[in-house]
């Protein structure tokens, strides 16, 4: 079931600059699903759109097909996590997670009980009395996690709610996220531009760029067949090449270099990529399938491994990952592009 | 990284210090000298001048009517501006300058002035009573602390911490009580004491908006100094002096001061 | 527009009491000098009447000496106070904040007790036979001018604490380190720097010391009228509106002109060397 949709959404600010085109997606119940994308590409604004804390330009935001562009934010029922904690400075811990049952209206013994287990739900129980200035970076997060969840909410939104913390921090409150979330059968939405994390939490990940939707579909998905350059580059991907497919027959030409791919596709122009570390150095000089000479013409230590660039005879320069340093600058190498390695973009 | 201090700078220094406070000292010291007639070095020790403020019937209801006043016009420009100044600074106004501009515009004319418009088009010209005018007066002296300390702790608080307790289901107003205020709470004090010292203290307006059925205390000792020239004032002015050290007292426990600074930088006029 | 409704409902009340209270009132005064009848004659008359120009004159000088005297006094003590432990000078500008908030008349009081007749200074100056008679100091433009100081002095020395705080160290360490001994860097580096807050603090205090009132009052009296004095004078004794309107008017210009000015250096300053 569709919980919440985003239709037809677009967003222009009063200096006429558009950050949101077009926007189409929806979370279905008990799902996350997390907002991936560089700075400034318009998520914080989706989210705040979706909270009622901004007004969008047109299109509108539905929870269970109904339109809830006329309510107000405070009846939204939605909850949000942001990137500095908004704790309230002059409320304990144990009031923060209470003021929005207060707001309902629920009585002072059921809303003990519920603060109560959130509070254990999130390990914060020994803390209720402190005021939020006295909490560590960590601990804030989870206070405002817990007051964010307390409510049950329709949707739960996260906007970067990690970003200010150490990676240690970072890793361990992701998975408490994901935890909390599953268990308690909320639908979220979670906001963030590292990759890495929005894999690891979501089932679904959109991907957006400059205010518009490149992708949406599972982690596995975009990280095996990102939908667009953009993405692809995104997650990792560096060498793009324009191909043409040849009349009957699996063969693509790019040039004279004739490439060959495990994937079919039936577009008679595509263009592939290939992850620098998926690409091979060839020690036997003979002709394989997909492979082609070049001259190493720049190699950096990146840590995990060394990055070539090999300036080659069809493709231009191509970027390989390889954890030997036995290549040097000048060498003439030889490249084997696996076929089952090369990705054809949809776009 | 300092350079040595220069020790004649240091002099200086301590020097200086000296000259601000010794006048204030040279007041305290006076106001015990058992003579009517004020001569150096003092004669005697007595209390008799402060018992004497009690008997000038001016001063005491000067006081008391000052008081009210202060407290009524200070009241009024924290009821009165701080919704302006919330607006100025979160609703995303137009031309927001333009109105801030409108609201110090206090400061931009000198206060002596404004008390002669006011007595001339309110007292003379529609006939209001004093009393209104004189609170109308110090409403507008104090207005523009209103808007600048608490643009300034406005633009401190983040409004993030607003829109949680929006989604947490608390209407903009209800947050604004249950939010805003109590964590400004501090600096809606110290504003408060700022306006109640600047409108307690004020002369050119009240110079004018004063008559015989309003005595006020500051134009009270003006007059009295007029015609007097005893101890009595000393014990007076030591009275406002420990006045003002209780309301600096009072703000430095509200964390106000450095608010205070901030906004006598730009203002300085007297 | 529901929103919109909200903001202005905020924003009127305030709005409302500044315009009907003193914009009203102000402008209601100012216009009929302005555009009264004749008003260029009487404009002129006031002007050129000797008596007048004598205390237009007193006011402008007044002022002037005040501030060359402030700039003199102030800007050595503000540079020690910013060269002190953060706590100190936390503690020195409370000193400092407490004149700056206590009664004007109580102020001007302690100065009379200084400059009188019987005051301190005469006494000193007759005990140790410097003189036989009290010198006259008190009710002269002396009198205000030091008075104005002493009222002044606290301001100005705020202002400038807060600038030279601010300095960037960095510039000065770079300064020293190309060889710079420490006068030239006061004169070079530090100075310049502090050139918009100097200029601006002597507007401001040169502007309140043109408009201040119960200082010229209380140590000026009627043989040293400034401009507000006179226009106390004019309108609550003498009852002439018109010569008082036309002083408010005067004592208006002054002060927008003031305020002009400031604006336009801290705009060319700041709009030159932005952080
Ligand atoms: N109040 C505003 N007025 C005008 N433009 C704005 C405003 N707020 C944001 N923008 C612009 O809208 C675009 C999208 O901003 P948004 O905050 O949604 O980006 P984001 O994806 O959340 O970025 P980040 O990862 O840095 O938080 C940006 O280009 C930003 O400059
Ligand atoms: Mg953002």
């Amino acid at each position: 079931m569709q919980a919440m949709q985003v239709k037809h959404l677009s967003m222009s600010y009063e200096d006429g600059k558009k950050v949101l085109t077009d926007i189409n997606f929806s979370v279905n119940a008990g799902e996350l699903v997390s907002i991936l994308g560089p700075s400034g590409c318009g998520k914080t604004t989706t989210l705040r759109i979706i909270a009622g804390l901004q007004r969008q330009t047109s299109g509108n935001v539905a929870i269970d097909e109904q339109s809830i562009d006329s309510v107000p934010v405070f009846k939204r029922n939605m909850s949000m996590v942001f990137q500095n904690y908004a704790l309230f400075p002059h409320l304990s811990v144990f009031e923060n997670v209470a003021f929005g049952l207060k707001q309902r209206g629920i009585g002072k013994t059921a809303i003990r009980k519920r603060v109560a287990e959130i509070l254990s739900l999130t390990e914060l129980t020994d803390l209720a009395n402190h005021r939020p200035h006295a909490l560590s970076g960590g601990q804030q997060q989870r206070v405002s996690l817990a007051r964010a969840l307390v409510v049950n909410p329709t949707l739960l939104l996260l906007d970067e709610p990690l970003s200010n913390l150490d990676r240690a921090l970072r890793l361990s409150l992701r998975e408490e996220i994901r935890r909390l979330q599953q268990k308690l059968g909320i639908t979220a939405l979670f906001v963030t531009h590292d990759q890495e994390e929005s894999f690891a939490i979501s089932d679904r990940v959109i991907v957006m760029n400059g205010g518009h939707i490149e992708q949406i579909a599972s982690a596995q998905t975009v990280y095996a067949h990102p939908a667009t350059t953009f993405v692809a580059k995104f997650i990792g991907f560096e060498n793009f090449f324009n191909v043409t497919r040849q009349v009957n027959s699996d063969e693509y030409l790019s040039g004279e270099m004739h490439l060959y791919m495990a994937e079919k596709t039936t577009k008679p122009a595509v263009r592939l990529c290939i992850r620098p570390e998926n690409i091979r150095f060839d020690t036997s000089m003979n002709t394989q399938q997909n492979s082609l000479n070049g001259i190493i013409c720049d190699k950096t230590y990146l840590g995990r491994a060394y990055r070539y660039v090999v300036a080659t005879d069809h493709l231009g320069q191509i970027k390989v990952d390889s954890e030997g340093a036995t290549h040097q600058l000048g060498d003439a190498v030889r490249l084997t592009l696996p076929s089952d390695k090369l990705i054809a973009l949809a776009e | 990284m300092r350079q040595k201090k220069h020790w004649l700078l240091t002099l200086y220094g301590y020097l200086m210090l000296l000259l601000l406070l010794l006048p204030l000292v040279l007041v305290v010291v006076t106001s015990f000298g058992s003579q009517a007639a004020i001569t150096f070095p003092i004669k005697g020790f007595t209390l008799k001048w402060y018992a004497n403020i009690l008997s000038q019937p001016d001063f005491v209801t000067g006081f008391k009517t000052s008081f009210a006043v202060a407290v009524t016009a200070s009241f009024l420009a924290i009821v009165i501006g701080t919704p302006a100044v919330y607006a100025l600074t979160r609703r995303g106004i137009h031309h927001a300058n333009w109105f801030q501009t409108v609201f110090l515009s206090p400061t931009l004319i000198p206060e002596i002035v404004i008390g002669f418009a006011l007595f001339q088009s309110l007292v003379i010209g529609i006939k209001l009573p004093l009393m209104p005018v004189l609170i109308t007066g110090h409403f507008l002296l104090s207005v523009p602390y209103v808007i600048r300390m608490l643009t300034a702790r406005l633009l401190l608080f983040d409004q993030t911490i607003e829109e949680a307790s929006w989604l947490s289901g608390a209407s903009k107003i209800k947050t604004f009580f249950r939010v805003v205020i109590p964590n400004i709470s501090g600096t809606l004090l110290a504003i408060f004491i700022m306006c109640f010292i600047n409108s307690f203290n004020n002369i050119p307006i009240t110079l004018f908006l004063n008559g015989p059925s309003l005595t006020m205390l500051p134009t009270a000792i003006l007059n009295y100094l007029q015609n007097n020239y005893d101890p009595t004032v000393s014990a007076v002015s030591v009275i406002l002096m420990l006045l003002t050290g209780l309301m600096m007292w009072l703000m430095e426990r509200m964390n106000g001061l450095t608010h205070v600074n901030e906004h006598l930088n730009q203002k300085g006029q007297k | 527009m529901r929103d919109r409704r909200i903001s202005v409902a905020l924003l009127l009340p305030s709005l409302v009491g500044i315009i009907l209270f003193l914009i009203f009132p102000v402008v209601q005064l100012v216009l009929p000098v302005i555009f009264g009848v004749k008003s260029n004659e009487t404009y002129f008359s006031f002007l050129k009447a000797t008596y007048n120009q004598q205390i237009i004159f007193r006011t402008i000088g007044i002022a002037f000496v005040t501030t060359l005297g402030l700039l003199v006094l102030a800007f050595p003590f503000a540079f020690w106070i910013a060269h002190q432990r953060v706590k100190v000078r936390k503690l020195l500008s409370l000193v400092i904040l407490f004149p700056m908030l206590t009664n004007a008349v109580v102020r001007n009081f302690a100065w009379i007790l200084i400059l009188g007749r019987n005051g301190l200074v005469n006494t000193l100056l007759m005990d140790l036979h410097i003189v036989n008679q009290p010198v006259r100091i008190l009710y002269t433009n002396t009198a205000i001018v030091i008075g104005l100081i002493y009222l002044f002095f606290p301001v100005m020395v705020t202002m400038l604490i807060d600038s030279i705080v601010s300095l960037d160290q960095s510039i000065d360490e770079a300064a020293a380190m190309s060889g710079a001994g420490p006068l030239t860097r006061f004169f070079k580096i530090t100075l310049p720097q502090l050139t918009t807050s100097l200029l601006t603090g002597s507007i401001l205090v040169f502007a309140g010391a043109m408009t201040a009132y119960t200082t010229p009052q209380l140590l000026g009296g009627n043989s040293s009228l400034v401009l507000s004095t006179l226009l106390y004078q004019q309108s609550m004794t003498l009852g002439d509106w018109r010569a008082a309107s036309i002083v408010a008017l005067t004592l208006i210009l002054i002060a927008l002109a003031s305020l002009s000015i400031t604006k336009v250096i801290t705009k060319r300053i700041s709009g030159g060397n932005e952080v």
